[in-house]
């Protein structure tokens, strides 16, 4: 087994084509091309303009990351991919690439897991997890507590309605904000009051039980910042967006910060990792680890470019796997939009 | 010269792999839905470890999805083994395989686009004129009275070998031209040039041709 593989990581589950190179946990390259731009007047993702797109920028942007890397195709040691969840015709020219070039290079392919990308990134910045860990993922998909152990995933729990992203850019639209909404919250809170409004906390009131300890929920909060909004506007008294916007994010990342040390203490684990793009939020990473600290948790969070999509995070991932000696993808892996985080590495679906 | 075809456009993946005049391997599986999961294997036992020289792909039109599994793998297969990878369009092998099935005069080819429309080319000695997609319901009546192949009838489908045999003796010509056709597959845009370049107007960029535009519903990121 080899203990630092050179490994390439394509990532193209949604807008941004990303490929990655590392060396073990080592980050060579990290290259993205985003066709977000093309995307923002109609308020959301298009699939066929990213598929589109995903195609254009394949090859440069491997080249590119080759470049950057200082290393050759025919040096890899194996390829790793996002196999799902996400669009799939987004996916298929991601995985495509991957396949011919695994063919071509006679080495191994993972087809892994998108959502555990997210929160394994983390090794590139911060060195190896430890042996146990709590995985919190936030991101436009999705808002998870995941346990990890190796390459063992188990989910602890996940959003019943919408993720904390989604309620991002669905409030940013509400205030008038450009898409997409998460960057733009963050901005504008900041010179806003948190406590201006008291916004629901979903799934945190005892008659929630404990079945939804450790689960989430932001559809009703996006629904109480729309009447809050709707309210003030029929009373003539004017939106302070700076303060809806503080009050709105504290909402949320106090959910999500008390659910992931909840998480913690049910499990007796003392380390949590924070992934995804909702990682990049300066408030959840603040008060993420001011509360961590008081009761002994350590946090560990990847700079906010490596909390988005990116390839750097697959590349990881397929290192890990190679490492542990995971099993690799057969050549005839199938593509999922749907792929619950248990599931890291894909095989054949079929 | 030894070279590796691939075509995904329609409801059939298929494979060949050629030398000059002769088909060393070949493969083909009719499964609208998984060109995906097919077709690296499919390469992976034609190659089985041959040299290849060039690589040439179908570039439709078609329906995207499985369009775009085929041109993301040849392009990848081109840059890992640093060779050249040309299109061809798919219609055009519709249209070889049914001049070499006896069809002659002037005729129309055609590929399935789903929605209930067709993707189309007039030929007679060359490509008189296309692609187009259509609903059958818009097209010329005249255009009706010409013989149609590709569409419930035999040859059917975009044939690698078909694309492997229009190439060949493009790419055997325009030897100097392999290395500006591999720079404009990594880097440029469909603008035809090398393809005029060449006098002929089958050897394109390996590109979607994608003949409509995108539709445009959004969705949310994961
Ligand atoms: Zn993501």
């Amino acid at each position: 087994m080899i203990s630092e593989p050179l490994v390439l990581g394509i990532e193209t589950s949604c807008d941004e084509t990303g490929v990655g190179i590392v060396r073990g946990a080592t980050l060579l390259a990290d290259e993205v091309a985003s066709s977000i731009d093309e995307h923002a007047r109609f308020g959301g993702v298009v699939p066929e303009i990213a598929s589109r797109a995903h195609l254009e920028a394949m090859v440069p942007t491997i080249e590119r990351a080759c470049a950057v890397a200082k290393v050759k195709l025919s040096d890899m040691d194996a390829i790793a991919v996002t196999g799902g969840p996400g669009l799939v015709g987004a996916l298929l020219v991601g995985t495509a690439s991957a396949k011919a070039l695994a063919l071509a290079l006679g080495i191994p392919v993972f087809a892994v897991n998108h959502l555990a990308g997210h929160l394994v990134v983390d090794e590139l910045e911060h060195g190896p997890l430890p042996d146990s860990v709590i995985g919190l993922l936030v991101s436009g998909g999705h808002s998870s507590l995941v346990q990890m152990a190796g390459s063992d995933f188990q989910s602890l729990g996940a959003t019943l309605d919408d993720a904390a992203g989604e309620a991002f850019d669905k409030v940013a639209r509400l205030l008038g904000l450009p898409f997409p909404g998460g960057p733009w919250i963050d901005e504008v809170a900041r010179s806003g009051d948190e406590r201006a409004i008291a916004f629901p906390r979903g799934l945190t009131a005892a008659q929630d039980g404990a079945a939804n300890r450790l689960n989430f929920s932001f559809s009703g909060l996006k629904t109480a910042v729309a009447r809050w909004v709707k309210q003030q506007e029929q009373a003539g008294t004017g939106v302070s967006v700076p303060d809806v916007a503080a009050s709105f994010q504290e909402a949320v990342v106090d959910v999500l910060t008390q659910k992931a040390l909840a998480a913690c203490q049910d499990t007796g684990i003392e380390h949590l990792v924070i992934g995804g793009g909702v990682a990049a939020n300066s408030r959840l990473r603040a008060l993420a680890l001011e509360r961590a600290a008081r009761i002994g948790v350590s946090v560990r969070i990847p700079r906010p470019v490596l909390c988005t999509d990116n390839g750097a995070m697959i590349a990881a991932l397929g290192s890990r796997l190679l490492v542990r000696g995971a099993t690799a993808s057969d050549l005839s892996f199938a593509t999922t939009s749907v792929l619950p985080i248990e599931t890291v590495v894909l095989n054949v679906l079929n | 010269m030894i070279l590796l075809a691939l075509d995904t456009a329609s409801a059939a993946t298929s494979v060949a792999l050629v030398d000059g005049d002769v088909i060393l391997k070949f493969a083909r599986h009719v499964d609208a839905r998984h060109h995906a999961e097919l077709l690296a294997p499919m390469i992976a036992s034609v190659v089985a470890g041959c040299a290849v020289d060039a690589v040439v792909c179908g570039v439709g039109p078609g329906p995207y999805t499985g369009l775009r599994v085929g041109v993301a793998t040849a392009q990848s297969l081109a840059l890992a083994w640093q060779v050249p990878v040309v299109g061809i369009c798919s219609l055009d092998a519709v249209a070889y395989a049914a001049r070499a099935a006896g069809v002659t005069g002037e005729f129309i080819a055609a590929i399935d686009a789903r929605r209930n429309e067709v993707y189309w080319a007039r030929y007679g000695d060359h490509r008189l004129a296309g692609p187009f997609v259509n609903r059958p319901g818009e097209l010329d009546p005249q255009l009706l009275t010409l013989p149609w192949v590709g569409v419930g009838a035999d040859p059917q489908y975009p044939d690698a070998t078909a694309l492997a045999q229009l190439a060949m003796p493009l790419l055997l010509a325009e030897v100097p031209l392999a290395e500006r056709i591999t720079r404009l597959a990594i880097h440029g845009t469909d603008d035809g040039a090398t393809a005029k370049q060449l006098g002929h107007k089958q050897l394109l960029p390996p590109y979607p041709l994608y003949v409509r535009r995108p539709d445009a519903v959004a969705g949310a990121k994961a």
